[in-house]
């Protein structure tokens, strides 16, 4: 079954849904529409953090990374 | 949808990266649920880059500022450096921001988690916090500026102000401040001649500008609505463009504060304006938010300040609410308007008169002396 649009917002945003904002103004297909926009727009964040590190110090992050517990 | 859901769903769409038209609906959102979406968004993306970040720190940690502004500047992309900002400790990236070139500083700001930024920005050198206004300035990039801005102390923010020298820049900085309480003292920094040359915007801004002006006019105290409106009622022109405007941008919610907030000689200047007659939507629109926004104990008592046939069309369109004789009667009870309101009931048809009559048989039935003494001076009225 499909989560409702604002599970899905609580899931995005990693927060519980009482403290999610009220979004009744919107249909439901808008609501979908910005779950998406926030989807991408995280995983847009997330590849450009990772394209942020450069290559030289890659693999001294995975090493580090190996060390801690 | 208010000026400032409009203002917050643009920063939102800045935030998500999304195009300019694209979820527009987020609008009809309130300003605080909008900002709330934004607030979580910054968080879940701190969230997010804690994991790329951590390993850094301890690198990060030893590092001389020389030559971890170095990195920042030539080596790390700009979210990791705007990441690895919020989790070293103040002191060190303040080390690292003062090396820093004002150009790279302006890109990390865009970046930057505003909570992080209100420590940052507050303790930055002067010189700095100029030099990369100015760079935002020359990007045109208003809203990072506005957010900028937001966390300055005095000192920092009248030199800014200073390097904004043109007006529109002004308004659309000031329109992204994010704290509406700065705003006050934002414009309390200014000269006044500046603040007068913000509201002559109003005569030739375009569209959006007009839009920002609004946002400004419905977001300060009213005390400085009060000293805006009254720059604004020394100018026949300026008033009724702020009249049509109201229209065009159908924010009467935002524009009746204002109003209210003005002293009694410019609301009686902007009541008589000839634009009332020309347009008789705008008294709909007035009521109509009157209605809404739960105007009605300032709005009544300013009828009286309305020429008689602005008294008669108010009452058909107050006729015409669905409660409106109910608040009205409810707001001539708590402010003893009832000389105003009883004669806006004498131009209404005879039903609603009823209606009126009813209303006030109910308070009678708490306070008996009321109703006689609304009644006596009902005169006529109180045969119905």
């Amino acid at each position: 079954m499909e989560a409702s649009p604002s599970a899905r917002l609580a899931t995005l945003l990693g927060c519980a849904p009482q403290g999610l904002p009220t979004l009744s103004a919107l249909s439901a297909a808008e609501q979908e529409q910005l779950c998406t926009a926030i989807e991408r727009s995280l995983r847009q964040h997330e590849k450009a953090m990772t394209a942020s590190l450069p290559e030289f110090l890659r693999p001294l992050l995975i090493a580090l990374r190996s060390r801690r517990p | 949808m208010s000026l400032a859901a409009q203002a917050e769903g643009l920063k939102l769409r800045r935030l998500l990266g999304a195009d300019p038209a694209e979820l527009g609906f987020v609008n009809r959102l309130s300003p605080r649920d909008i900002r709330l979406l934004r607030q979580g968004l910054w968080a879940q993306r701190q969230r997010q880059d804690t994991a790329h970040v951590r390993p850094l720190l301890g690198i990060a940690r030893w590092l001389p500022a020389v030559l971890a502004a170095w990195v920042c500047e030539r080596r790390l992309g700009l979210p990791l450096v705007a990441a690895l900002a919020g989790e070293l400790a103040l002191q060190q990236t303040l080390g690292i921001a003062r090396l820093l070139s004002p150009a790279r500083l302006a890109d990390v700001c865009t970046e930057l988690d505003p909570r992080v930024a209100h420590d940052l920005v507050h303790v930055l050198p002067e010189a700095k916090v100029v030099a990369v206004a100015c760079e935002l300035l020359s990007r045109g990039d208003h809203l990072t500026l506005g957010r900028f801005a937001d966390h300055l102390g005095d000192a920092a923010l009248v030199a800014v102000l200073g390097v904004i020298v043109d007006d529109a820049d002004l308004l659309h900085t000031v329109y992204f401040i994010e704290s509406r309480s700065r705003l006050d003292h934002i414009l309390h920094l200014l000269p006044v001649e500046r603040r007068q040359r913000l509201m002559q915007l109003l005569l030739h801004a375009d569209s959006a500008q007009l839009q920002q002006l609004m946002f400004l006019l419905s977001s300060v105290s009213p005390g400085l609505q009060a000293e805006l409106g009254a720059l604004a009622a020394a100018d026949t022109a300026m008033l009724t463009r702020l009249l049509e405007l109201t229209r065009e941008q159908d924010c009467w919610a935002d524009t009746l504060p204002l109003l209210l907030a003005m002293n009694e000689p410019d609301q009686r200047r902007l009541l008589t304006l000839p634009l009332w007659q020309e347009q008789p939507e705008l008294l709909q629109g007035l009521w109509q938010a009157a209605e809404h926004e739960h105007y009605w104990l300032t709005l009544l008592p300013l009828c009286a300040l309305m020429s008689e046939p602005m008294q008669q069309a108010s009452a058909q369109i107050i006729a015409m609410l669905p409660q409106g004789i109910e608040h009205a009667s409810r707001a001539a009870l708590a402010g003893e308007y009832w000389g105003i309101w009883l004669s806006l009931l004498a131009a209404m048809p005879e039903p609603r008169q009823q209606d009126f009559a009813r209303v006030l048989r109910g308070y009678g039935e708490v306070d008996v002396g009321l109703e006689m003494r609304v009644a006596r001076l009902a005169g006529p009225l109180a045969d119905v």
